[in-house]
C-alpha cells in the first residue's frame, strides 16, 4: 500500500518532470544561437617559440655571404690567405702595333717608237720602290706575315690601244713565289681591281737610308688591233694601294713607345666596411706580375701605388717597387716571359699600408717599349699580349683590436601588427679566435637614429682560445648567449626606419694581445630563435 | 592568411565538433525489458514474449553520436546583445587529454526468438557501423595558444586517430534458467567485415627545447585500412553489391551474461559483450611511420643562400628531409581488430509489480581504455500494454543526461522508442551526446511477470 502510493507519486512526478524538462529544453533552442553572421571572434593570442636559423659556417661561407668577392686560398696545413687579384692592364699586339693603309701613285708615260701597224705590239717596263710610311709607331719593318690584306690596283691612261699590264712584287711571296698578276686594259675603261694578299709574306728592304721599302715591277704591252693612230706619248698612272693589312707575325724594330694608363684601383673587400681600428697582418704582400709575349724589351714605371682608406681619410704611398721594372722578353715568337715583383715586409712598407685598413690600392703606371730606342730585333704575333696583374695577399696571421666594421643597409620593414613582442635568442659557438661586439641602429632616411637592437653594444661572439705558436691553433671554442627583446614600441621604431647601421667591433683573442692564425676548418655555429607573442584580431 | 586559416578551417571544426553531441551508450534498451532486443545487452535476459519476430529492417534501428570534449554552448556563447561569441578558452577548459568524437549506427535486418522450456533461443542479423575520431587536448591548445606553453614538457598528440568499422553480425543467442535465482546466457556472433580504418598506433609528440626552441617531432604511427578498392583506385567504380556481399573479412565474437536474484525484491545482472575480433584481408593497406623523429633547428643559411641556382634552397631541403623522415611505408598485410568490448553491471529493485528502480554501470573498453557511464533508472508499466523507463546518466563527462523510453503493445505488434539523453535531442547546443533507438516487433505469448518472478526486471 505504501509502495503503491509512493510509486504512483514517483511515476507522476517522473512524467511531469520529463514533460517540464522537454518544454524547458525546447525553449532553450533558439535560432539566434546559430546566427553566425553575428559571431564575434576573440583575439587570437598565441605565443610561439621557434628556431629560425642554425648554421655552421667556415670563413669561406662567411665571406661569400658578405659578397666581398674575396678569394681564400689555403695551404697544406689549411692556413688561409686572403687574395685580392686583378688584371690591371692587358694589351694585344695587333691593337698596339698595326699597319696603316699605304697609298702609292706612279705617273709614267708610254711611247711607241716607229710605225705601229695593225697587228703590232709594244712593251714597256717600270720599276718602283714603295716606302711604307706612317705605320703606328714608325716601326722598322723587316718581315710581315699577312693573315689578311688587300692590294688595290688602279690604272688611268689615255692609251687608245688595248693592253696587258703585269704587276710583280718580288718581295711579296707566298710559298716562295712572288706576287704577280696580269690585268687587261680595254680602250676607254680604266682598271680598278682589288687583289687578296692573305698568306703572303712581305720582306722589306732598307737601302739608301730609307726603311720599309718594297719593289714593284709593272710591264705594259699595248696591241694595235684596230689600226688606231699612234698618239704617243701616252700617260700612264699606276696607283698601288695596300689596305687592311693584318699580320700574323711581325719582325723588325717596333721602336720606342710609351703607354700611359689611367689611374685605377684594386679593391680590398675585407676592409670595405672597415671604419677604424688596429689590424696587424704579419706577412702581407703585393705582387706585380707582368706577362709578355712581345719580342722586345719593356719597362714598367709605377708613378703611384697608394693604400687608401676613404672612411678614415687615411692614405699611405707604398714604396719598395723597383722603378722602372724591367720586363724580360721571350726569345721565340709564341713564347711568353713572366716578370714578377713582390713587395713584402722586408722590402716595403706594405705592413703599414695594410694597417690603415685600405679599402683599395690606387695605382698609376706607364709602360715603355724598346726603352733605349736602340735597334734590336723585335717580333710580335697578332695574338701576343702584354698583361699586368696585381695581387694583394693578406695571410690571416696577425692580430686586431678595436677593429670597427660598419655597414649601412637600406631597410624597409613591414610591421607585423600582430606581434606584441618578440624575444630573439642568439647562441653562437665560435671556433674563430675573434671577439665581436655588435650593435644595430635603425635610422630614418635622414640618418636620424630611431632605435637600436640592443640597449648597448653587445658582445655576441666570444673569441675561441688558442694554442701556442707557431700554429696558434684554436683549442677551445667559446659559446655566447645573447637575447634581444623587441617590444611593440621598438617594432614601431623599426617600422619607421629606412636604414640600418650595422656596427661590429672585432678583436682577436684577449683583445688583440695575442697573435692568431685562421684556418679553413674553423667554424662558427650560429643559432637564432624567437619567442613571439601575437595578438590577431580575427574580426577584421 | 592566419586569419583565413582560423576562420575557415579551425574554428568551423571546433563548432562542428561541438554540434556532434551525444552518446552511443544505448543504456535504455538494457532497462526496458519489454523489448526483446534488450537481450542484446545481456544474453541472460528472458524476453517477456515467448516468441518474437522482428519486422525485417524495422525491428531495431539505432543511431547515436557523442563527443566527450565540449558542447556547442561551451564554445559559442550568446551575449546580451544577441551576438555570438566564440569562447575558445572555455572550450579548451572542457577538454581532457584525449577526446572522442564518435557515431554508431546499428540496423537490424532480421531477428527472432522463442522460448523452449527453460531455454530461450534468439537470432539476429544486424549491420553495424561505428566511427570514432580521437583528438588530443594538446593539439587544440597548440593551435590556439602556441607552443611556448609546451616548453617544459612536450605536447602529446598520442592517441590521435580514426577508427571506423562496418560489419555484419549474425548472432545466435541462448539462455537458460539454471535455477530459481540464476539465469545465464551466451551469444555467438559470426562477423563479416565490410570496411575498416584502424589507427593501430599514433604516438606523436612535439617537443620544444627550452634553450634553443628547437622543435622535435616524433611519431610512431601505424594505420590499417580495409576499404573498397575504389578508395585506392580512382579509375574504378564503386560496386555496392560487391561491397555488401564481401565475406573475406571474417570474425567471431561472443556475449556472456548472467542474472542473479538475491531476494524477491533485488536482482543483479552482469554481461560482457563483443568479446571477439575480425580479421581483415580484403583490399588491405597498411601505412606506417615507425619511430620517426625530426628536429628542426632553424634554416641553414648555407642552404638558403646557396649560390648554385640548380641546387635546392633551404626550404626545399627542409621539406625533403621531413618527407624522408616521416615517409609512410605502405604494405598490404592482413590484420585483426578487436571489437570494442562492453560491460554491463546492473542492480534492480522491484518497488511494486509494475515499478522498479535500477542502477546500471556500463563500461566501454576502447583502445585499452575504460570509458564508464552510470545510470539511475525508473521503470513503470502502465496497464498491460505500455512500459516506460526514465533514466539519469552520467556519461561522456556529461551530467545532464535524462533518458526516456517506452514500448507500446498493440496486439502482436510492439513498437518502441528509446533515448538516453532527451537533452541532446531538444537542446543539442548544450549537450554532448544523444541517441535514438526504435523498432517494430511481432511478439507472441507476451506476459507481465509477477514481481516475485526471478531474474527479470
Amino acid at each position: 500500500m505504501i509502495y503503491n502510493k509512493f510509486t504512483k507519486k514517483l511515476a507522476i512526478g517522473t512524467l511531469a518532470g520529463i514533460l517540464i524538462f522537454i518544454i524547458f529544453l525546447s525553449s532553450c533552442l533558439k535560432k539566434e544561437d546559430f546566427d553566425f553572421d553575428k559571431l564575434v571572434f576573440p583575439d587570437w593570442e598565441p605565443n610561439f617559440s621557434l628556431p629560425l636559423v642554425h648554421s655552421q659556417m667556415d670563413l669561406r661561407k662567411v665571406l661569400n655571404e658578405t659578397s666581398f668577392g674575396d678569394m681564400l686560398i689555403e695551404d697544406a696545413n689549411k692556413f688561409l690567405t686572403l687574395v685580392y687579384k686583378e688584371r690591371i692592364y692587358s694589351q694585344k699586339a695587333e691593337d698596339a702595333f698595326y699597319i696603316n693603309n699605304q697609298f702609292f701613285v706612279q705617273n709614267e708615260t708610254f711611247s711607241v717608237s716607229g710605225s705601229f701597224n695593225i697587228g703590232d705590239s709594244s712593251t714597256s717596263t717600270y720599276t718602283e720602290n714603295m716606302v711604307f710610311v706612317n705605320a703606328s709607331n714608325n716601326e722598322k719593318l723587316d718581315t710581315l706575315y699577312l693573315k689578311s690584306g688587300d692590294l688595290n690596283f688602279q690604272l688611268n691612261t689615255n692609251l687608245n690601244h688595248p693592253a696587258k699590264i703585269r704587276i710583280t712584287l718580288p718581295d711579296v711571296r707566298k710559298n716562295g713565289v712572288p706576287f704577280s698578276t696580269t690585268l687587261l686594259y680595254n680602250v676607254g675603261s680604266n682598271i680598278n681591281t682589288t687583289l687578296d694578299l692573305a698568306g703572303y709574306k712581305m720582306v722589306f728592304h732598307h737601302t739608301g737610308g730609307i726603311n720599309n721599302q718594297l719593289t714593284v715591277f709593272y710591264e705594259l704591252t699595248a696591241y694595235n688591233t684596230s689600226g688606231a693612230q699612234n698618239q704617243s706619248p701616252y700617260t700612264i698612272d699606276f696607283s698601288t694601294n695596300f689596305e687592311n693589312l693584318k699580320y700574323s707575325k711581325m719582325f723588325g724594330f717596333l721602336n720606342y713607345k710609351e703607354y700611359l694608363f689611367p689611374m685605377d684601383t684594386l679593391s680590398i673587400g675585407i676592409f670595405k666596411n672597415a671604419w677604424f681600428g688596429n689590424f696587424v697582418a704579419m706577412d702581407p704582400k703585393v705582387i706585380i706580375k707582368i706577362t709578355s709575349h712581345y719580342g722586345f724589351p719593356l719597362h714598367i714605371i709605377f708613378d703611384h701605388l697608394i693604400a687608401t682608406n676613404p672612411k678614415s681619410l687615411n692614405s699611405l704611398p707604398v714604396f719598395g717597387l723597383p722603378n722602372p721594372i724591367a720586363i724580360s722578353s721571350p726569345l721565340n715568337p709564341g713564347d711568353s716571359s713572366v716578370t714578377s715583383v713582390t713587395l713584402d715586409k722586408y722590402n716595403s712598407n706594405i705592413v703599414d699600408a695594410i694597417n690603415i685598413l685600405p679599402h683599395y690600392f690606387a695605382y698609376l703606371f706607364e709602360g715603355r717599349a724598346n726603352p733605349t730606342g736602340v735597334y734590336t730585333p723585335n717580333f710580335a704575333l697578332d695574338t701576343s699580349t702584354f698583361n699586368v696583374d696585381m695581387e694583394v695577399e693578406i695571410p690571416l696571421y696577425g692580430s686586431a683590436w678595436d677593429f670597427v666594421l660598419e655597414d649601412t643597409v637600406d631597410f624597409e620593414f613591414e610591421k607585423i601588427d600582430e606581434v606584441e613582442y618578440a624575444l630573439f635568442k642568439i647562441s653562437i659557438l665560435n671556433g674563430f679566435p675573434v671577439d665581436a661586439n655588435i650593435q644595430i641602429y635603425f635610422a630614418d632616411s635622414l640618418n636620424n637614429v630611431l632605435d637600436s637592437l640592443f640597449g648597448g653594444t653587445k658582445e655576441v661572439v666570444l673569441a675561441a682560445l688558442t694554442g701556442p705558436s707557431p700554429e696558434y691553433r684554436v683549442t677551445t671554442p667559446q659559446t655566447k648567449y645573447t637575447e634581444a627583446y623587441i617590444t611593440a614600441n621598438k617594432l614601431t621604431n623599426i617600422t619607421n626606419s629606412r636604414k640600418m647601421f650595422i656596427r661590429s667591433t672585432l678583436a682577436t683573442t684577449n683583445n688583440g694581445s695575442e697573435t692568431i692564425k685562421i684556418y679553413s676548418d674553423y667554424l662558427i655555429d650560429v643559432r637564432l630563435a624567437v619567442q613571439a607573442q601575437l595578438k590577431v584580431n580575427l574580426n577584421e | 592568411m592566419i586569419k583565413i586559416l582560423y576562420k575557415t578551417i579551425l574554428i568551423p571544426t571546433f563548432i562542428l565538433f561541438s554540434i556532434f553531441v551525444s552518446a552511443q551508450n544505448d543504456v535504455s534498451i538494457h532497462l526496458l525489458q519489454s523489448v526483446p532486443q534488450s537481450i542484446y545487452t545481456n544474453p541472460s535476459f528472458n524476453p517477456e514474449a515467448k516468441i518474437y519476430v522482428g519486422i525485417p529492417v524495422l525491428s531495431s534501428i539505432y543511431f547515436g553520436i557523442s563527443h566527450s570534449g565540449f558542447a556547442y554552448n561551451d564554445i559559442i556563447k550568446r551575449q546580451p546583445d544577441d551576438s555570438l561569441y566564440l569562447d575558445v578558452d572555455n572550450m579548451l577548459s572542457k577538454l581532457k587529454k584525449n577526446n572522442y568524437l564518435s557515431a554508431q549506427y546499428n540496423w537490424e535486418i532480421l531477428s527472432f526468438g522463442f522460448k523452449v522450456g527453460k531455454n530461450y533461443f534468439s537470432f539476429n542479423a544486424t549491420e553495424k557501423i561505428s566511427t570514432r575520431f580521437t583528438y588530443p587536448e594538446d593539439l587544440l591548445k597548440l593551435a590556439w595558444k602556441g607552443n611556448t606553453q609546451f616548453i617544459d614538457e612536450p605536447a602529446d598528440f598520442s592517441g590521435t586517430g580514426v577508427n571506423m568499422t562496418h560489419y555484419r553480425e549474425y548472432a545466435l543467442g541462448y539462455n537458460r534458467q539454471l535455477s530459481d535465482k540464476l539465469n545465464v546466457g551466451l551469444r555467438g556472433k559470426l562477423l563479416y567485415g565490410k570496411a575498416n580504418v584502424w589507427t593501430e598506433r599514433s604516438g606523436i609528440t612535439l617537443r620544444t627545447d627550452p634553450a634553443t626552441f628547437d622543435l622535435t617531432a616524433s611519431s610512431d604511427i601505424v594505420l590499417n585500412m580495409s576499404l573498397p578498392q575504389v578508395v585506392f583506385d580512382d579509375s574504378l567504380d564503386f560496386d555496392p553489391l560487391g561491397y555488401v556481399r564481401n565475406t573475406e573479412n571474417t570474425g567471431l565474437a561472443f556475449d556472456f551474461g548472467a542474472s542473479y536474484k538475491i531476494n524477491d525484491k533485488f536482482t543483479v545482472a552482469a554481461s560482457v559483450l563483443d568479446i571477439g575480433k575480425i580479421s581483415w584481408k580484403s583490399n588491405v593497406k597498411n601505412f606506417s611511420s615507425e619511430n620517426a623523429s625530426f628536429t628542426f633547428e632553424g634554416i641553414d643559411l648555407n642552404d638558403f643562400f646557396n649560390k648554385d641556382s640548380t641546387a635546392k634552397d633551404g626550404f626545399e631541403i627542409l621539406m625533403d628531409t621531413l618527407e624522408k623522415t616521416f615517409d609512410f611505408k605502405e604494405t598490404s598485410n592482413a590484420y585483426s581488430t578487436w571489437l570494442p568490448g562492453i560491460v554491463y553491471l546492473t542492480g534492480v529493485y522491484n518497488l511494486t509489480r509494475k515499478d522498479k528502480i535500477g542502477l546500471l554501470v556500463r563500461a566501454d573498453i576502447f583502445n585499452s581504455k575504460i570509458l564508464p557511464s552510470y545510470t539511475l533508472s525508473y521503470n513503470k508499466r502502465f496497464f498491460n500494454f505500455l512500459s516506460a523507463v526514465a533514466s539519469y546518466s552520467i556519461m561522456n563527462r556529461s551530467y545532464t543526461n535524462i533518458g526516456f523510453g517506452m514500448s507500446l503493445q498493440l496486439g502482436p505488434f510492439q513498437i518502441y522508442a528509446l533515448n538516453d539523453n532527451i537533452y541532446g535531442l531538444f537542446a543539442p547546443t548544450k549537450s554532448k551526446n544523444t541517441n535514438i533507438h526504435f523498432g517494430l516487433n511481432l511478439v507472441f505469448g507476451y506476459r507481465i511477470k509477477p514481481p516475485e518472478a526471478p531474474l527479470i526486471f
